[in-house]
């Protein structure tokens, strides 16, 4: 449980820890706010050291690059690089891997960013779009839309089929389709990893 | 280029796009097949040109990013598209730039951590070569590089197309 404190944490905990001990009122009490302390930590940005960064830059572009090869990357043994990867699971910073296929195998012709403007209650209308498999990441949205999605459409009926979906949910006001033309140009390797560190440092 | 995937290919995709981890052994175990015969297929999509990489996917929430940005940028007509995505896609943090067609000409989806973050983001824009407008829209979503439900919707449609062969 510790481990997943951040430094500053540790010492609260163990001190609350101390405190139950005392008090004899260990078992569940301790657990519940374990937990909830756990959960702070899960929202809270957590470390992570040169190293780390290294080994997460080398798994973006090949997660199924071998251990001894990012060991050797890194200049430190296979163990400890199988370990510093399974803390970053732990940690919640890498929550899976996948597959970043041509989507023209999969019979997709057409990306698009789909926008919406929306009537208040947002949020429930991402959980109904979250439902739905067709959508990739329907999230809420400050700006021009109130919502944004990427939606992949096999052709243009498909998409209009998809879009004409959409505007029949209940509270959505209007549909804006930004269709992808063209390659899109990926840059990868632009990403600040530890956004946080520049800013202590400015 | 037209590619021809069988049943098995697809199979294999669904399973990779669920978990881009998995070894060739897992795999096979579970679609009923044999891990050299796995192998094979994934290093043929891959010299294909199927299978661009595989990737994990971190959320930057925990590294202290707070969103994306979506800069949609519209430039003067009859100008050069390809030096002002050449710009924007310099920008620090920019993850991807693509060309749209809709209500604006370019978007760019950019990682930003607190408001100043996105002032500068807009400000960097706005100096790119024939730009005419900047607008954005901030989304919650923190997964990189690709969006959280991708391998699931794309494995979906992979074992859709898989059933279909038989």
């Amino acid at each position: 449980m510790l481990v997943i404190m951040a430094s500053k944490r540790t010492f609260s905990v163990i001190k609350l820890k101390y405190m139950l001990r005392v008090h004899g009122q260990a078992g569940k009490l301790y657990l519940n706010v374990a937990s909830l302390l756990v959960e702070q930590a899960m929202t809270t940005p957590v470390h992570i050291d040169d190293i780390d960064e290294k080994i997460l830059r080398i798994l973006i572009v090949d997660a199924r690059t071998s251990l001894k090869d990012i060991a050797k990357d890194c200049g430190i043994t296979a163990v400890s690089v199988f370990n510093r990867i399974k803390r970053l699971k732990k940690l919640g910073v890498i929550t899976g891997a996948t597959l970043f296929p041509s989507i023209g195998i999969l019979g997709f012709q057409i990306v698009a960013t789909i926008g919406l403007e929306t009537d208040s209650n947002v949020e429930e209308i991402v959980k109904y779009f979250k439902e739905y498999t067709c959508l990739v990441e329907p999230s809420k949205s400050i700006g021009v839309y109130d919502l944004t999605m990427v939606v992949y459409a096999e052709n243009m009926s498909n998409l209009n089929e998809r879009v004409e979906m959409i505007r029949r949910r209940f509270g959505v006001r209007k549909v804006i389709v930004n269709v992808w033309s063209g390659m899109p140009h990926l840059n990868y390797s632009n990403i600040d990893l530890t956004p946080l560190k520049e800013k202590t440092t400015q | 280029m037209e590619v021809k995937l069988d049943k098995l290919d697809y199979q294999v995709l669904n399973e990779l796009l669920k978990d881009g981890t998995l070894s060739f052994v897992e795999i096979a175990k579970n679609i009923g097949s044999t891990p050299y015969t796995v192998r094979r297929r994934y290093e043929r999509m891959k010299k294909d040109g199927c299978i661009f990489m595989s990737t994990v996917s971190i959320d930057l929430s925990k590294l202290g990013y707070e969103g994306k940005i979506l800069l949609l940028v519209s430039v003067q007509p009859n100008s050069n598209r390809l030096e002002t995505i050449e710009h924007i896609k310099n920008m620090r943090n920019v993850m991807v730039v693509t060309e749209i067609m809709g209500h604006y000409d370019i978007m760019a989806i950019a990682l930003v951590t607190d408001l100043y973050s996105v002032k500068s983001l807009v400000t960097q824009a706005r100096k790119a070569p024939h730009i005419q407008r900047v607008e954005l829209a901030c989304t919650e979503d923190v997964s990189f590089p690709i969006g959280s439900n991708f391998g699931a919707v794309l494995g979906q449609k992979s074992l859709t197309l898989a059933n279909a062969k038989e």
